[in-house]
């Protein structure tokens, strides 16, 4: 699988809603955020700052996260997110929405 | 929401800031990554670089932040503002010239405008005004269309319909009211008692009539009008139960129970409401000389109505055959009756000046095009830069609203001034134009239309210019001539149109001002130069009890008139022609087997003195005029008009036949003489058959207007003229002192202020186009100098430089005045009811409207072409 084609696998909504999933436990950088998609999807998606850094200003646009100057590790001031009550909701219609669809096409794959 | 905004705000605000933000956070990202590459082995510049290049267009991520946060919208409209103001500061004569154009436009639309809110879009000042339905009379075996009703037709609808919550009957009277030392005459209404209830008006003060006021014994109450509280009783609350001493037909004492609100001017103007006609006493039908209007029941419709008093009239004319043959009932909606006219002209009009501004807004287009290809190398560079076709298309139209909306500040101006002009010309027949003022629905408008005319005459343009050829534009340096290609087929297409819509607007004038031209050549009868009327209202009270009496007063008024220097002779009328009263009242020839139905034979009836007839220059066709020995004691005459004789005496003589008119006591006589006809409702009035008696022989009229034929300027005399009524007659009211062409000139008030209107819009209309065919022609020119300096290197004389220039120029006015002519073709069918004796595609004022217009644009682009004409090819040569 090329670079390309990985990297069209997250559309702009997927993104948003792994961002949510993931600030769902706690305060997260957007460096870290970058790297947890990586890691955490055993590197099959990745995720450009390009793409990321628009979507989470969208997100704090739309309310569903908030925004914190704190101090990180070295001393430096860094801008975490958290989620915010309406982001949680969204995350769960949202999540919901995303295992149906997951589970209706895989139903289909299942049974051809 | 509202938090969005402040954030949009916040971020438009504390731009800077907001920026710092994103950039640190964006540096803290390239930092990590660069530590995560130092930790997997690379050196610190090799791992810095290594970070950059995987972030990606860093400069790319921070404006699709910014624009995700939404902020892009306001900073550019900021910048677009910017932009524009520097663009239009920087070419004043064209912003000039724009501004001027679209104020006037604009500026007429908002006066126009402006009446129309006043005259149809303002509610009416009755409560659910849509349910007032007006009832006319109609009798088609007697020609009768839009006519009166009887007091008992009027009741009977009202007690059996189911359709019609009430029905009022009402008529107007005139009135004086008796004082100390003089009177006033006053414009009375008489009504039923239901009559403000049906209208759905509350009194401001005091209570309405009660059901059975309206019976005699029990009618001595008024209810006054807001004007006559304020001039009689100085707006004093306790003007209730005050007495006033009126008289109509016997002078009273009334008791003021209520006073009208000031908005209700039911029909045009009055300022007491009587009560009269009562259910149980007036079974009068063979008497049609009422006005009803009804109120229909909350849900019914005015077909379901209109086919209910079908009915109803159809029975009872089976049930009253004798006074109800054929009589029928027409409804209309209220609105329509009291709107009127003035209804459709408006339209017309505020149609007529959307032109103006359409014309307006394809001259500016026109320039902004001209502008716009001067401006091709800056929008080619601004694109070449990166701006995208939509912002440059969106900077261009924010440039073209500034524009129009400081056009529309000014045109508020001019609309400001025009309303006054308006207002101060109004007619008396359409009170409510009187209102007319700029308010914030007006002031709503006039942005509108701004803004509207910012992006019609914007879009074309921009859209144009919007997509250089950027290599073309850029490499063709100081000459910005690839835009002007493009543009000149739009230029051409604007001109047509300008010249189309100008030339409707021309046909739609010519036309009514053929009609007014027409109309005021109309003769009406009588020659009203150099005739001062004077009107005497007398009261019965007062020393004038007996008729005797009466004939005496007026006798002496007219001799002490008489006796004024200047006054050459005085004639006196009961109902001076054009004076908007009549009275019409059946009559039999004895001798012939008489009509079955009484009102067939119907006629005008006209009280005058013996010298009328003369003063009036009323010609005499048979027999003779009253004379000064037709007295009570001689026998009875009378004098007839051609029409009478034409329609009632054609088998035989008409001097010398006998008449009998049923007024009370019966008048029954000889006729001596028919005389010419008069217009007497106006100009565009047919002639109907009149009677006249003389005041001499016991037929006197309260009510009579002098005419003075003068030999010096009649108004001039006015005040002396009054003097000497009111020494002869001080109980009497004087009213009307006036020349008698000012009621001519009254009576095509309307038509003068829409002719005026119209030609006023097409004349601007004329000239914008005029001065649009002119600059297209002057910019062509410019943009072709190489072309033509090369024609005429090669051997062209500045003949053929001229011919093909104005050429070019004349085919687009020609198709123009073709494309107008034939619009207006269909157009001005609409506007039929306007004219008078033309038809609406009048063949003549076709021609000349095409002919003048040709004369006025042809000229327009000859005068740059003659400067094309004089281009000297070595100068244009060597520029290259």
């Amino acid at each position: 699988m090329s670079a390309q084609k990985k990297a069209d696998l997250l559309k702009q909504g997927t993104l948003e809603l792994l961002t949510l999933r993931l600030l769902r436990q706690g305060p997260l950088n957007g460096w870290d955020i970058m790297q947890r998609i990586r890691v955490a999807s055993g590197e099959v998606l990745t995720i450009t700052p390009g793409a990321l850094y628009p979507a989470l200003h969208r997100l704090e646009e739309r309310g569903l996260i908030k925004a914190e100057w704190t101090a990180s590790e070295n001393n430096r001031r860094a801008k975490f997110y958290e989620l915010t009550r309406a982001g949680r909701k969204q995350l769960e219609t949202e999540r919901e929405t995303w295992r149906r669809f997951a589970g209706a096409v895989d139903a289909i794959l299942k049974d051809a | 929401m509202m938090g969005r905004l402040r954030r949009r705000l916040r971020a438009l605000l504390q731009r800077g800031e907001a920026d710092r933000e994103l950039e640190e956070e964006l540096r803290h990202h390239l930092e990590r990554e660069a530590g995560l590459n130092v930790r997997a082995g690379m050196s610190e510049g090799e791992a810095r670089r290594a970070a950059r290049r995987d972030f990606g267009g860093v400069e790319q991520a921070k404006e699709l932040c910014r624009e995700a946060r939404g902020v892009r919208v306001f900073e550019d409209l900021l910048q677009d503002l910017r932009f524009g103001l520097r663009g239009l500061r920087k070419s004043p004569t064209f912003t000039l010239a724009a501004v001027l154009t679209l104020a006037l436009g604009i500026g007429a639309n908002t006066a126009i405008f402006s009446v129309i809110d006043a005259l149809l879009l303002r509610p009416l000042p009755y409560d659910d005004a849509g349910r007032l339905v007006w009832i006319w009379g109609d009798n088609r075996q007697l020609g009768v269309s839009q006519g009166y009703l009887s007091t008992g037709d009027i009741f009977d609808f009202g007690r059996q319909s189911t359709r019609l919550e009430s029905v009022a009957a009402w008529t107007t009277v005139p009135i004086n009211l008796v004082e100390e030392t003089r009177s006033e005459r006053l414009e009375g209404i008489l009504v039923s008692p239901n009559f403000f209830g049906t209208l759905g008006v509350r009194v401001a003060v005091g209570r309405d009539f009660e059901p059975g006021e309206g019976r005699e014994g029990r009618n001595q109450f008024v209810i006054i009008s807001d004007g006559l509280w304020r001039r009689r009783f100085g707006a004093d609350p306790g003007v209730i139960g005050r007495t006033l001493t009126l008289d109509r037909n016997d002078v009273n004492s009334f008791t003021v129970i209520g006073v009208a609100p000031p908005e209700v001017k039911f029909p045009l103007r009055t300022d007491v409401w009587m009560p009269d006609f009562d259910e149980e006493e007036g079974d009068e039908r063979g008497g049609h000389d009422l006005r009803a209007v009804a109120r229909l029941k909350r849900g019914a419709t005015l077909e379901q109505a209109q086919d209910e008093l079908n009915i109803i009239a159809g029975s009872l004319e089976r049930q009253y055959p004798k006074t109800n043959a054929g009589w029928r009932v027409t409804l209309t909606s209220a609105r329509d009756v009291i709107l009127g006219t003035p209804y459709r002209a408006v339209w017309i009009l505020l149609a007529a000046v959307g032109c103006v501004l359409l014309i307006a807004c394809a001259n500016v287009a026109n320039l902004q095009l001209a502008r716009a290809a001067g401006r091709g190398k800056e929008i080619a560079l601004r694109a070449a830069l990166g701006a995208g076709r939509g912002r440059i298309i969106r900077q261009l139209l924010t440039e073209s609203v500034l524009l129009a909306l400081v056009g529309g500040a000014v045109g508020l101006l001019i609309a400001w001034w025009g309303v006054g002009l308006l207002r101060a010309m109004s007619p008396d027949t359409i009170p409510r134009l009187r209102d007319a003022g700029i308010d914030g629905r007006v002031l709503a408008f006039t942005a509108a239309a701004a803004v509207f005319s910012g992006l019609a005459f914007g879009l074309i343009p921009s859209i144009q210019s919007s997509r250089p050829d950027l290599m073309e534009a850029l490499k063709a340096g100081g000459r910005g001539t690839s835009v002007a290609g493009g543009g000149r087929r739009t230029r051409g297409a604007l001109v047509v149109a300008e010249v189309a819509v100008t030339a409707l607007l021309l046909v739609g004038a010519g036309l009514l001002l053929k009609s007014f031209w027409l109309l005021s050549n109309v003769a009406p009868g009588f020659k009203a130069d150099h005739v001062l009327t004077a009107g005497i209202s007398l009261s019965r009270d007062l020393g004038a009890q007996t008729p005797e009496r009466h004939k005496a007063l007026f006798s002496q008024a007219i001799e002490r008139v008489r006796a004024l220097h200047g006054v050459e002779t005085v004639g006196a009328i009961s109902h001076l022609p054009f004076g908007g009263r009549g009275v019409n009242l059946p009559f039999t020839l004895p001798g012939r087997e008489p009509s079955p139905d009484a009102d067939a034979t119907r006629a005008e009836l006209r009280v005058v003195n013996p010298e009328y007839f003369e003063a009036m220059s009323v010609p005499v066709r048979r027999g003779r005029a009253f004379n000064a020995q037709d007295t009570d004691s001689s026998p009875k005459v009378l004098v007839v008009n051609e029409a009478f004789a034409g329609m009632f005496l054609r088998d035989s003589e008409p001097v010398g036949r006998r008449l009998r008119v049923n007024l009370r006591p019966g008048f029954e006589g000889e006729v001596v003489g028919v005389v010419g006809d008069v217009r007497h409702r106006g100009y565009d009035a047919e002639p109907r058959p009149e009677i006249y008696v003389s005041y001499m022989q016991n037929t006197v009229w309260p009510v009579m207007n002098l005419v003075l034929r003068t030999g010096v300027e009649p108004g001039s005399l006015a005040p002396e003229v009054r003097g000497e009524l009111e020494r002869v007659a001080p109980t009497a009211a004087v009213f009307n002192v006036r020349p008698l062409n000012d009621f001519l000139s009254d009576s095509v008030a309307e038509r003068r202020l829409n002719l005026l209107l119209l030609l006023v819009f097409a004349c601007v209309s004329l000239a914008t186009a005029a001065a649009g065919i002119f600059g297209v022609t002057a910019y062509t020119v410019t943009q072709r100098t190489h072309e033509i300096g090369i024609r005429m290197a090669l051997g062209a004389r500045p003949g053929d430089v001229l011919r093909l220039v104005v050429g070019q120029g004349s085919r687009l006015i020609m198709c123009g005045v073709g494309l107008g002519l034939a619009a207006a073709f269909v157009v001005t069918r609409l506007m039929a009811g306007l004219f008078y004796g033309v038809s609406a595609s009048d063949p003549a004022t076709f021609i000349l409207v095409g002919l003048s217009l040709c004369a006025v644009a042809i000229p327009a682009c000859y005068v740059p072409a003659s400067r094309a004409a004089r281009v000297d090819p070595l100068i244009v040569l060597r520029g290259e």
